[in-house]
């Protein structure tokens, strides 16, 4: 199960590999602010993945609705708060450089693979499939003459 | 989507998402009639609405940041929708650059009735693709008209200001019990009245005499603008554009006639042997030759046609017009039949400074090429048109040649 990642940072600073391919991470680059929304607000995401030296008070907005959608925050920076936030704006967004960033964004789409897998729906015979594929068996050994204990 | 979800409510009057501040925002809620509005105060809250539900439109006014990046985004949630921008006249050239519709604000009732028509159309008939006038396409690749801006914007703010409705008419068509309340200056026919009688309150009076005081001065700086702008893009001898300002021109031109399905054609012309007339007759007799046969040029095309010298004795002309491509059409024949008009029209042209032995001895070559057929840009239609010019020079002279027709 893919993955989705939005992403508002420079291609180069975080690219997809053979790594995150194979864990079925799909990248969407946004250009602006305005993209990556689009993007949230588009397709359902599970994370949203910022350079916070390119974010401004104007983003606050972006944050939103990447809560509200449920979308992963996680931010790489050098450091410092960008321009107009405060420590309450970043809360719940994970922090770090590139690399730790991408490492986290691996081990989050490694837990939804793994939950998915978990409740993977099993196929059970429902009764009448079950009567049916009985009758189609019990048949079968009828026609050849076998399946009796007794014979 | 369930019914609630349609681009247009039940009355099936369109929604439309506003983003504008506070002023730009109430005149247009006020103005805009019959559609469903959705103001919103920022991008983001736009975007959002946009996810939520169907709308025929977006409509923003500027300034505003990243509008190239706005309009992607809206894009990508909402193919279908119209987007709208409506600037002041000095930033449309900028705005229409990264935003389709781009419209000058205040827009007049006309421009706004028109636009609710579209989104009508577009409501009723959902892949119905938006067709603008020729008129409205030049008006808003042009961009040059100031002095009709200045005398649209007046008329607009008297009609906010003093709360009824004005309109521009001649003296002749002035009722005698009405009263205009300004005259434009250097245009005695132009006099602003009210549709409707109105008191004239202290206040009122007031603003009366605000655009008596104000109008001269700026009707004045509009005029030096417009002269500067036409000084800018046109040729001093003959009055057609320049060949920098043609080829901007044609390649808005042709970007509009991309999206839309639009007509064009574009003829390359020059006068025959313009060496030996030069020669023989002098260098104002090559002149007025120029002149005229730019004027006769100009006359002969239709208004939305674009006619520049392109140096020395050559001249292009970009034939279009918003009727759409059609395949089984032939495309090329009325600008043919133009083109083939003109080239008859000067070889019957009696030219004074040549005498009258010359009359009927100068006759013009062209060559004509087709958008999409023969190129997407000014610079490859000119390529072909002057390859065309080439084959009816080689042909004998005097011809409109058709490229491809061999």
């Amino acid at each position: 199960m893919a993955y989705r990642v939005v992403i508002l940072a420079e291609r180069e600073l975080f690219a997809s590999d053979a790594e995150t391919i194979q864990a079925g991470v799909v990248f969407n680059y946004a250009s602006s602010g305005y993209e990556a929304a689009a993007e949230l607000l588009a397709e359902p995401a599970d994370a949203l993945v910022l350079d916070l030296t390119r974010l401004n008070k104007k983003h606050l907005k972006l944050l939103d609705i990447a809560r509200q959608g449920g979308a992963e925050l996680l931010g790489m920076g050098n450091g410092g708060f960008p321009e107009g936030f405060c420590a309450d704006d970043l809360n719940g967004m994970r922090l770090g450089s590139a690399a730790l960033v991408r490492k986290n964004v691996l081990a989050l789409a490694g837990q939804k693979n793994a939950i998915s897998h978990s409740v993977e729906p099993k196929v059970r015979l429902t009764a009448g499939k079950y009567a049916s594929e009985t009758q189609i068996k019990q048949g079968k050994e009828l026609a050849t003459g076998g399946g009796g204990e007794d014979s | 989507m369930n019914s609630s979800e349609t681009a247009s409510n039940s009355a099936g009057e369109p929604k439309i998402i506003l983003i504008a501040d506070d002023r730009i925002g109430q005149e247009l809620s006020r103005r805009l009639e019959r559609c469903q509005l959705i103001n919103v105060s920022d991008e983001y809250d736009m975007l959002r609405e946009l996810a939520k539900q169907e709308c025929s439109a977006v409509i923003f006014s500027t300034p505003r940041g990243e509008l190239k990046a706005l309009a992607q985004a809206i894009r990508r949630l909402n193919g279908q929708v119209k987007v709208v921008a409506f600037c002041p006249p000095e930033d449309h050239s900028k705005v229409s650059g990264e935003v389709e519709d781009c419209r000058t604000y205040p827009p007049t009732q006309g421009e706004l009735k028109l636009l609710m028509q579209e989104l009508h159309d577009e409501t009723t008939t959902a892949d119905r693709r938006l067709t603008l006038t020729a008129d409205e396409v030049t008006m808003l690749i042009a961009g040059t008209q100031s002095e009709e801006i200045l005398i649209r914007r007046i008329l607009e703010l008297a009609s906010n200001r003093l709360g009824v409705d004005f309109s521009w008419v001649t003296a002749g068509e002035c009722p005698p019990e009405v009263e205009p309340i300004l005259i434009l200056p250097g245009k005695p026919a132009k006099l602003l009245v009210p549709d409707t009688p109105i008191l004239l309150d202290e206040q009122a009076d007031e603003i009366i005499v605000d655009l008596h005081q104000c109008v001269p001065s700026l009707l004045n700086a509009a005029r030096r603008t417009d002269s500067l702008n036409r000084l800018a893009v046109t040729d001093y001898l003959t009055g057609a554009y320049n060949r920098r300002y043609f080829y901007h021109l044609t390649d808005r031109i042709l970007s509009k006639a991309e999206q839309k399905g639009f007509r064009a054609s574009l003829l390359l012309y020059d006068i025959d042997d313009f060496k030996r007339y030069n020669d023989e007759f002098g260098h104002a007799a090559g002149d007025e030759i120029l002149r005229e046969t730019a004027l006769l040029i100009r006359k002969i095309t239709r208004e939305q046609d674009v006619v520049a010298r392109i140096g020395g004795d050559e001249f292009a002309v970009l034939f279009w017009d918003s009727q759409q491509r059609n395949p089984d059409s032939k495309p090329l024949h009325d600008a043919w039949e133009i083109a083939d008009r003109f080239r008859q029209a000067v070889e019957t042209m009696a030219f004074a400074s040549l005498g009258p032995e010359a009359s009927g001895l100068l006759t013009i070559s062209g060559g004509l090429a087709t958008f999409p057929i023969h190129g997407n840009t000014c610079q490859e239609l000119l390529r072909q048109a002057d390859d065309a010019l080439r084959k009816a020079k080689d042909s004998g002279k005097n011809i409109i040649h058709l490229i491809g027709r061999d």
